[in-house]
């Protein structure tokens, strides 16, 4: 059976997989991925903690959490079309200068 | 989650044709997938459970010793949306634009030959089967039926799965088909706010008759 | 060894391995159809969790909308493969990778010693208890607390997502010659 421990060691391993992800990634799109990696690390923290203690809080947390990752990631898309749009590039790094 | 093969399979065959088909189905599939979910939710409510044992058998019975307890009779609307959204959701006809031979040469399995292409029509075609299948159970029964004792039920099931495949066929040959914007606006300005309204109805009877 | 322990293992394994490759990937797409293995693997860590609701809306909002939406982007975008730095145009992406990798190695080792260390002290009161477990997860508990403890929260969501539905659209529009 595993323990808290085991579910915590993991959401912590791919939540730095996640960080590092938005560190080292040169693509707008690569980097929203890694910041979904991180929502689905705490999701999983959620609902260990929430199944440790006998409690619903857990999941009904990570209900809402997927709900708010989702609308995230549409927006987040939506800017990135826009930038693409506007730069041709995916690059963030292409995006130095303040002016548009 | 069947969007991911066509999409995928559209775009990598590296052709217009083939990318515009795929485009087009998938956001057919996930404009049907809404009204949907929400006549499957309209039964769930109906049946309160969400165990498709279950709901099958509260379809046991009958009412007034001659009329069989089908959802169908209860949900008459939930069933229309139901078979309408999984005919469009399996890219059958009249919803079947992005197959069209006509407008597309055969869209996004066009550069798919023998054994690629049988997959994705048998693919299809087992889809269609499901959503028939899953459709028997949900509103017409199972495989409760008169004159066979229960562990004969397959045969009604097989019956009644045979006679929705066979409405299935007649109106694909029926039909015309629906262009490509009609197909969307169908589906999200007609079929996605009588399954919503259905939906609402069908909570309010349940509360009010039930309760 | 008990079968929970083996079917742990085998999906953290798939977790994390997919969740590195999605972040080495130079192709977008890999690293799309990459992350919806790992959410799938996630989802049988919820089952294992005594989780079912939430592995099932794992699946249906993760991986079956959310990635869908990811792979029309990237199909939309035509999304290039991401080409490796180059060394004469910008002066510090060498020293910047490198210290990343340096600060998520410390990131990976503190939170490895909070949770070895604060996990036993102040977690000792709960466990994973089987009866409680399937107690709280079924569909129409987690239905009755939503609507009655949490019911604010919940139409609040769903005004986040009109605002997301309409930030959306207007954001990803195409703006003509005509500024508006």
């Amino acid at each position: 059976m595993a323990t808290l421990n085991d579910y915590l060691v993991l959401s912590a391993v791919l939540f730095t997989i996640g960080a590092a992800g938005v560190f080292l990634r040169r693509n707008l799109i690569t980097i929203l991925l890694a910041v979904e990696i991180m929502l689905n690390a705490v999701n999983l923290t959620f609902v260990a903690f929430g199944r440790y203690h006998g409690s619903v809080d857990g999941q009904i947390i990570v209900f809402f959490v997927m709900t708010v990752a989702a609308a995230e990631a549409a927006v987040g898309l939506a800017i990135v079309i826009a930038m693409f749009r506007h730069r041709g590039s995916l690059n963030p790094d292409a995006f130095r200068t303040l002016k548009w | 989650m069947s969007v991911y093969g066509i999409v995928l399979a559209g775009w990598s065959s590296n052709s217009k044709y083939s990318l515009l088909g795929a485009l087009r189905s998938s956001a057919q599939m996930i404009s049907y997938e809404l009204s949907y979910g929400l006549a499957l939710a309209s039964v769930l409510v109906v049946a309160g459970s969400m165990s498709l044992r279950e709901i099958v058998d509260t379809q046991s019975g009958y009412w007034l010793g001659v009329i069989p307890r089908w959802m169908i009779f209860l949900q008459p609307v939930g069933f229309f949306v139901f078979l309408t959204a999984g005919i469009a959701e399996t890219n059958r006809a009249p919803f079947d634009f992005p197959e069209a031979e006509q407008e597309l040469v055969a869209g996004y399995h066009t550069e798919y030959s023998s054994m690629s292409f049988a997959m994705f029509f048998l693919a299809e075609y087992v889809n269609r089967v499901t959503v028939s299948a899953v459709a028997t159970d949900l509103f017409l029964g199972g495989w409760h039926g008169p004159f066979l004792p229960e562990s004969w039920g397959w045969i009604w099931f097989l019956i009644k799965l045979s006679a929705l495949l066979f409405l299935y066929i007649w109106i694909r040959w029926t039909l015309p088909r629906y262009r490509y914007d009609q197909l969307m606006a169908f589906g999200w300005k007609f079929l996605l706010p009588l399954a919503v309204v259905n939906l609402l109805f069908t909570a309010a009877g349940v509360l009010y008759f039930v309760r | 060894m008990s079968g929970d322990l083996i079917l742990f293992y085998v999906f953290a394994a798939v977790a994390v391995g997919t969740s590195l490759l999605v972040i080495g990937q130079r192709n977008p797409i890999y690293s799309v159809l990459l992350l919806i293995a790992s959410f799938g693997a996630l989802a049988g860590l919820y089952v294992l969790l005594d989780a079912p609701f939430v592995a099932v809306t794992q699946i249906i909002v993760y991986a079956g909308a959310i990635m869908v939406l990811f792979l029309f982007v990237v199909m939309l975008l035509n999304a290039p493969r991401e080409e490796p730095i180059d060394p004469e145009r910008l002066v510090e992406p060498q020293g910047a990778r490198r210290f990343g990798v340096v600060l998520a190695v410390f990131l990976l080792a503190e939170l490895g010693w909070a949770v070895a260390r604060g996990a036993r002290a102040l977690f000792g009161s709960g466990s994973f208890d089987r009866a409680r477990g399937e107690q709280i997860s079924s569909v129409r508990y987690i239905g009755q607390v939503l609507y009655s403890d949490y019911a604010f929260a919940f139409e609040v969501t769903s005004i986040l997502i009109l605002v997301a539905m309409v930030g959306a659209v207007l954001l990803a529009r195409r703006h003509d010659e005509k500024q508006v």
